[in-house]
């Protein structure tokens, strides 16, 4: 399988704080890869890194073949990623309908249509409260339209940074479940999550950071069964 | 604070004191609204630019005040009517701000922790740098701008409307829906509006904020250069009028709202509103003191601003 995203030794630092110490894994196309960790472990940072949100202070980072490591957010996402940012970062003066449109301003015309079609299919309702300004959304419909949003960029790699935070638990499946769907249509997912359960489910593979470093990796079934993982991260389930 | 050279309330002279009285009253408001609709054109840019920058622009009264006196050089030496000018000067601003805006960004984006209060403190640097200037090459004198609408008006029903601002008010507020429409019908208005919301999040839709930013100002500039030829037409021109614009606008802003269109055109209204107001019944002097005190009033009770629609 060709690799989707290759990142290579990425050092970030805030300040003097050195958020990732050299971290190195890949994505494959049509993967569902997850990060998971403590808060602070550095999986946002990686994100961040990788969609040019940050400026990594060392290392590489390449997306289908192409290096991005200090190419601005705009020409990565150009390239076809879409970063879900922590906290949705949705545009809240916008309207439903508006969110989703803005991430095609860049985009040729054609497809469109369909494009926003297919997302009211994935989120119904988003369809229903289209009209509507996005601050009135509940959170978890917001975090639907962040997703939804990321999908009509017509990115065919998405980063999800925390998709379950502040979220119900029913919500919660909802979104995970169409995270699958949206894997199925052959999109490469890389999935930052604190609730571990939940990301080793979907997942097919995950690396585990600990203060800016990867600790272990495999495949999402093996890790959901290692003893030492339950134990840090499953709550011993 | 400039006074205006010219006060065209229009009294009617020969009617009973209570008429009187009254006449004055709603000729002051239409004044109010008239006037009121060319601050809007400036608060809808100075807005926007705020909003995408995330700077408050001390030099926007100087852009007025060099629209100003760009018509008026023109005038002067071609003896083209300022009001024709009107084009040429959105175009000449617009450019200026098109090539300057990269300047006042790398400014805004050095690393710093008070990068935004450098930002503040060049546009203000800039401010005295065009006024001073301005004092030096054209001296305190006020001068006349004066156009074929000048000295023209028409007298409805008791209310005597001025055709220069009736035209100038017109002319902004087309320019404004224009520009509403811009912002709210079309790709890159869209775009504008997500960027002046969040550009983190906009760069990760593929939005290039930087461009639009000098998109922006590039409006920004272009009409309020052009609002100079109005204000300047309807009071006068000298050097130091800017300042008072520069206050203006940032009445505009935050009274109606940080980051809120709708509440800086109604912001733009009731500026306009109380400008007119104060100064025919209690004089020019006082409009500054009015002036903030009403937004003081407004920040105490709608800290959103009057829409509360701002952040």
């Amino acid at each position: 399988m060709n690799r989707a995203i290759a990142v290579e030794n990425l050092e970030v630092a805030y300040g003097g704080i050195k958020a990732l110490q050299g971290i190195s894994f890949t994505v494959a196309e049509g993967e569902i890869v997850t990060l998971i960790g403590a808060n602070g472990a550095g999986k946002s940072s990686t994100l961040r890194a990788i969609s040019g949100m940050v400026r990594p202070q060392a290392g590489r980072i390449w997306f289908k073949g192409l290096e991005i490591t200090r190419l601005p957010s705009y020409l990565i996402a150009r390239q076809g990623m879409s970063h879900v940012p922590e906290g949705r970062g949705i545009f809240a003066k916008l309207s439903v309908e508006e969110n989703l449109l803005v991430a095609t301003c860049t985009r040729k015309n054609n497809g469109i249509k369909n494009d926003l079609q297919r997302v009211f299919n994935l989120f119904p309702r988003l369809a229903e409260r289209k009209k509507q300004i996005a601050a009135s959304l509940s959170g978890g419909e917001q975090q639907m339209l962040a997703i939804g949003r990321a999908l009509m960029t017509g990115a065919d790699t998405l980063l999800l940074d925390e998709p379950s935070m502040g979220l119900a638990p029913v919500v919660v499946r909802e979104i995970f479940k169409v995270l699958r769907e949206i894997n199925q249509l052959g999109k490469t997912i890389l999935l930052v999550e604190q609730n571990a359960m939940m990301a080793l489910r979907t997942a097919h593979r995950a690396y585990i950071l600990e203060t800016g470093r990867i600790v272990k990796s495999g495949k999402a079934s093996d890790l959901l069964a290692d003893p030492e993982v339950k134990k840090a991260y499953l709550g011993g389930r | 604070m400039g006074k205006p050279a010219r006060n065209s309330a229009g009294f009617p002279k020969n009617r009973k004191e209570r008429c009187r009285k009254m006449d004055l009253f709603v000729q002051t408001l239409v004044n109010g609204i008239l006037i009121g609709g060319i601050f809007i054109t400036i608060a809808v840019g100075f807005s926007l630019a705020f909003g995408v920058m995330d700077i408050i622009d001390f030099a926007v009264g100087e852009w007025v005040m060099l629209g100003a006196f760009t018509a008026f050089w023109f005038n002067h030496f071609l003896h083209i009517d300022p009001l024709l000018l009107l084009p040429l000067v959105i175009l000449l601003f617009g450019l200026i701000g098109y090539l300057f805006q990269p300047v006042l960004q790398k400014v805004i984006n050095i690393k710093h922790r008070s990068a935004a209060l450098m930002a503040l403190a060049f546009t203000f640097g800039l401010s005295t740098f065009f006024r001073g200037s301005a004092l030096t090459l054209w001296g305190f004198n006020n001068r006349n701008l004066v156009t074929f609408l000048s000295e023209k008006s028409v007298t409805i029903f008791g209310v005597t409307l001025p055709a220069l601002r009736v035209g100038a008010t017109l002319f902004a507020l087309i320019v404004t829906v224009l520009f509403m429409v811009f912002l709210y019908k079309t790709k890159t208005g869209m775009a504008i509006r997500a960027a002046a919301e969040n550009r983190a999040v906009a760069g990760l839709m593929g939005i290039d904020s930087h461009r639009l930013a000098r998109l922006v100002y590039a409006l920004y500039a272009g009409l309020t250069g052009m609002s100079g030829i109005f204000i300047g037409s309807i009071f006068s021109v000298f050097p130091e009028m800017g300042v008072r614009y520069t206050a203006f606008a940032f009445f505009v802003v935050v009274a109606g709202g940080l980051g809120s269109f709708s509440g800086a055109i109604a912001a733009g209204l009731l500026l306009g509103m109380i400008a007119s107001f104060v100064t025919v019944y209690l004089g020019g002097a006082y409009v500054f003191l009015i002036l903030f005190f009403v937004l003081y009033l407004i920040l105490l009770f709608f800290p959103k601003g009057i829409l509360g629609k701002g952040w």
